[in-house]
């Protein structure tokens, strides 16, 4: 197999390149992790402070939608899998269809992530630049603080959906159909492009949960 | 004895060959002139502000001023010079080499990461021009957001942005240490300059994204407008105190473990005999990187933590001193019956340990809650941590730099001159940063630039200090320089020390050895 | 790496039915039950994401290792982080 394979000038062999690549993926990983750890745990400590305003604020959000939202995106993650796993068997041009899938699901649930958004700016919810800020429920300081998190969380959680969004472009782009070594850093590409996908999406598991569905 | 005829540094003479390198060691070069360029201007604010305390009245400079200038001081010193100083330059220079690899594990990210750590630092530079900040180096909220007119923002987006070129060394060392290491060496035969910067990546990627949304709060709080640390909506200033000292704990030791590292390569080396207890050091440095994550909360005793959280805070800071005590016996049962030889490096080594073994004493003193009652944010904190940062950092800094300059540059540089900046170094050091203890044991705070007159004797004493120690940093600038231009070749093991990187030539070709070398045994089989 | 496709599909099911008990739960609107179990019910979609889609299951011992790793600081901080707020 080896022979087939570029491998950079500073690795012994395929497998050493291969696993380091991976390696460095999943510390970068644990990194994004704990960023969102900072802010979840920020949001955890005010949630037990105010739990009740919080609560109260949660249910202003528009949670069916949210969660067909959370459907399309759970769903994105298969058609990833899927795109990965026929990269593996050779099927470029099955994992390039995937690949639009996946691009046109995520595009999706930002389309309607930014209808929600929209929404609540024209509620008056939208606590941002100055904007007024419209609450008609009991505690509205701490509803204030709930949507400052809620702006926060959905708006860095999107960035990293954009993000992937281009890795995702510039895969569709790279993967036109090629023989040898090219295949092998393909696969590589491919597989780390999948985790982050993944990863993204246990992010929005997360915020999900902690926004829209503690509610009582 | 003579040069290699090819090596990495005359693999090229262009700027290009410079600015698009991706050979470790060149790398290490830029961040050495970056860092050496920050170092001088964090030096510069450090002049004003000890000028400034030269007599009681606050008459050189106002206290907006003066509040800019020791922020301004801090900010550059801890994130531009003193996180990446140890890791940035001797780590990626020496790591590869160390582990008989031929360059880091990702040679294009440890570019980028050069470029990020450039960026950020001028972001803030342009912070620091552009209006000043005088939040101090910990961007305290509310200082950092209700109550600032400053260029918070600007500075706070510069520390985040190289937060990220630290992540990024950290992956690559992390990497580099589990996948590149030569046939033979297996993890117990690590040299511990290894280990240590091995830890201090943990620390990098797991504690820096913390410190970074902290940041990132801050800078949303005032870009848009919106108040997560807000009293007023309910917000709490203190979470991000929290916030910023689970990063800022465990980055001390990110200030602290490289050097650390340094040290016990000298002091094997000049004492000519084996590190006493390898293994124990390994379990402590390892130890140093789980615990510093515990005890964050000693930084808050008096800022309105629970009386709990207090004491509990207090008991694991007097836990994390057990490992840092273990190296401290450790490296001084190597001095024991050792042939030493006081070359500038060892004196560097030493100094480390005297002043190290003060400053790791006093933070336990820091950690007694009642004690501390009394001692925060007075000079004897200042004392506690600059005995850390600068007479164990910067000293072990200075140290590897004179150890290793040999191998890097291939030249050597002038025995006495060494000797006797090294011996500034810590005759400077002590007069400037002893004082400070004896001020803030009797009541003065720190950051104030107007002070009772009877401070006065011990604030000239701390000022003539930072002289004499100044004279101690620009003095290697001199003889270094010199020593590129005109110093003699060294060979390739002038020290006669173990450890891959002196089995390569001086310096090193650019694929870093002829062959790939095997390793047999432990690490450190003097005599 | 050799994911079959009908278990992918079964793990994207089981994500979808989890995700709904996870919205019948919030609407029931029990209180701190409620709370309970969104949150163990977010950790299990959440780990058949990072298992399967992100094939922790058939990555290296070292890889696992680090996942560890990175739940025990998350963990550290979610234990840690708290204490003074409970205790005031
Ligand atoms: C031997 C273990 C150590 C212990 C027990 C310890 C303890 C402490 C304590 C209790 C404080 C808080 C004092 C106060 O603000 O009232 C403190 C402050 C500080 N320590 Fe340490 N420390 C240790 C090691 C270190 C190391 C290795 C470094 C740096 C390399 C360091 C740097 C600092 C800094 C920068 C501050 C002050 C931060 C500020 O408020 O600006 N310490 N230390
Ligand atoms: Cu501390």
């Amino acid at each position: 197999m080896s022979d087939t394979v570029t491998i950079a000038s500073h690795f012994e062999d395929a497998e050493q390149q291969r696993e380091a690549g991976l390696m460095g993926m999943w510390l970068f990983l644990a990194t994004e992790l704990m960023l969102f750890a900072g802010l979840f745990g920020a949001f955890g400590i005010y949630r037990g402070l105010h739990g009740e305003a919080f609560a109260e604020a949660a249910r202003h959000l528009d949670l069916p939608l949210a969660s067909i939202n959370t459907a399309i995106l759970l769903t994105s993650g298969l058609t990833m899998a899927l795109a990965e796993r026929s990269v593996q068997a050779g099927l470029i041009v099955v994992a390039r269809r995937w690949i639009v899938a996946t691009v046109a699901l995520g595009a999706v649930f930002l389309v309607i992530k930014g209808y929600e958004w929209h929404h609540e700016f024209a509620e008056g919810l939208m606590p941002l630049l100055g904007l007024p800020f419209d609450y008609d429920g009991s505690h509205p300081a701490q509803a204030e603080l709930f949507f400052d998190f809620y702006f926060a969380m959905t708006g860095l959680h999107a960035l990293h959906m954009l993000v992937g969004l281009g890795a995702l472009a510039v895969l569709w782009v790279l993967g036109r159909p090629q023989p040898g070594p090219r295949a092998d850093r393909y696969i590589r590409q491919m597989r780390i492009t999948g985790m982050y996908w993944a990863f993204v999406d246990v992010v929005w598991v997360f915020v999900f949960t902690s926004l829209y569905l503690l509610r009582s | 004895m003579s040069e290699p005829e090819t090596h990495y540094l005359n693999d090229g003479w262009t700027l290009r060959s410079w600015l698009l390198t991706t050979d470790h060691k060149r790398i290490a070069w830029m961040y050495f002139a970056t860092i050496t360029a920050f170092f001088f201007i964090g030096g510069l604010a450090a002049l004003l502000v000890r000028l400034e305390l030269l007599t009681p009245a606050g008459d050189m400079v106002d206290s907006d001023t003066y509040n800019k200038l020791f922020s301004a001081h801090g900010i550059v010193m801890v994130w531009f010079f003193l996180v990446p100083s140890i890791p940035a330059t001797m780590g990626n220079f020496l790591l590869p080499l160390m582990l008989g690899a031929r360059d880091l594990a990702f040679p294009k990210l440890n570019l980028l990461s050069w470029y990020i750590f450039t960026l950020g630092g001028l972001f803030t530079m342009t912070a620091v021009i552009a209006g000043g900040v005088d939040t101090g180096w910990t961007f305290y909220t509310p200082y950092s957001t209700l109550f600032s007119n400053s260029a918070v923002v600007l500075a706070a987006s510069g520390v985040f942005v190289v937060g990220f070129s630290s992540i990024l060394t950290g992956l690559n060392f992390i990497v580099t240490t589990h996948k590149m290491r030569a046939p033979g060496l297996t993890w117990m035969r690590l040299p511990l300059f290894c280990w240590a910067n091995y830890a201090t990546s943990l620390i990098m990627v797991l504690a820096t994204p913390v410190l970074s949304m902290a940041l990132l709060l801050i800078v949303l709080e005032r870009a848009l407008g919106i108040g997560i640390f807000d009293p007023e909506l309910g917000g709490d200033p203190l979470l991000f105190q929290h916030l910023f000292w689970f990063y800022s704990h465990p980055a001390v030791y990110i200030m602290i473990l490289p050097g650390m590292g340094v040290v016990s390569e000298i002091i094997t080396c000049f004492a000519r005999r084996p590190i006493f207890g390898y293994t124990g050091m390994v379990i402590s440095i390892m130890a140093i990187a789980l615990f510093g994550f515990i005890v964050w909360g000693h930084h808050m005793f008096v800022a309105g933590q629970s009386l709990y959280a207090g004491i509990l805070f207090s008991f694991f800071t007097f836990l994390v001193a057990v490992p840092s005590a273990i190296k401290t016996l450790n490296w001084t049962a190597t001095l024991y019956g050792g042939r030493i030889r006081f070359t500038a490096p060892m004196i560097y080594a030493l100094s480390f340990l005297g002043l190290f073994t003060i400053g790791g004493l006093t933070g336990v003193i820091l950690a007694s809650l009642a004690v501390d009652i009394h001692l925060h944010d007075t000079y004897f904190v200042t004392a506690h941590f600059h005995y850390i940062m600068v007479g164990g950092m910067v000293t072990a800094y200075l140290g590897g730099l004179h150890f290793w300059w040999p191998k890097i540059t291939g030249k050597l540089y002038s025995g006495p001159w060494s000797i006797v900046a090294a011996l500034a170094l810590f005759i400077g050091f002590n007069l400037t940063f002893f004082p400070q203890f004896l001020l803030g044991f009797l009541g003065m705070p720190r950051r104030y630039h107007a002070y009772p007159e009877e401070f006065q004797l011990l604030h000239v004493m701390s000022t003539l200090g930072a002289g004499v120690l100044a004279v101690g940093y620009l003095l290697p600038m001199v003889y270094f320089g010199w020593s590129l231009w005109r110093g003699k070749p060294a060979g390739d093991n002038p020290w006669d020390a173990t450890g891959l990187e002196w089995r390569t030539t001086s310096p090193p070709p650019k694929h870093n050895f002829v062959d790939t070398p095997t390793v047999t045994g432990r690490p450190y089989d003097y005599v | 790496m050799n994911r079959p496709i009908r278990a992918l599909l079964l793990i994207w099911l089981a994500l979808l039915v989890v995700l709904g008990l996870g919205v019948g739960v919030a609407l029931l609107e029990l209180g701190t039950w409620s709370l309970v179990l969104n949150l163990a019910l977010a950790l299990l979609m959440a780990a058949l994401l990072v298992a399967v889609f992100m094939d922790l299951l058939h990555a290296a011992p070292v890889i696992r290792v680090f996942a560890l790793g990175a739940l025990l600081w998350v963990f550290l901080l979610a234990v840690m982080l708290p204490v003074d707020y409970l205790t005031r």
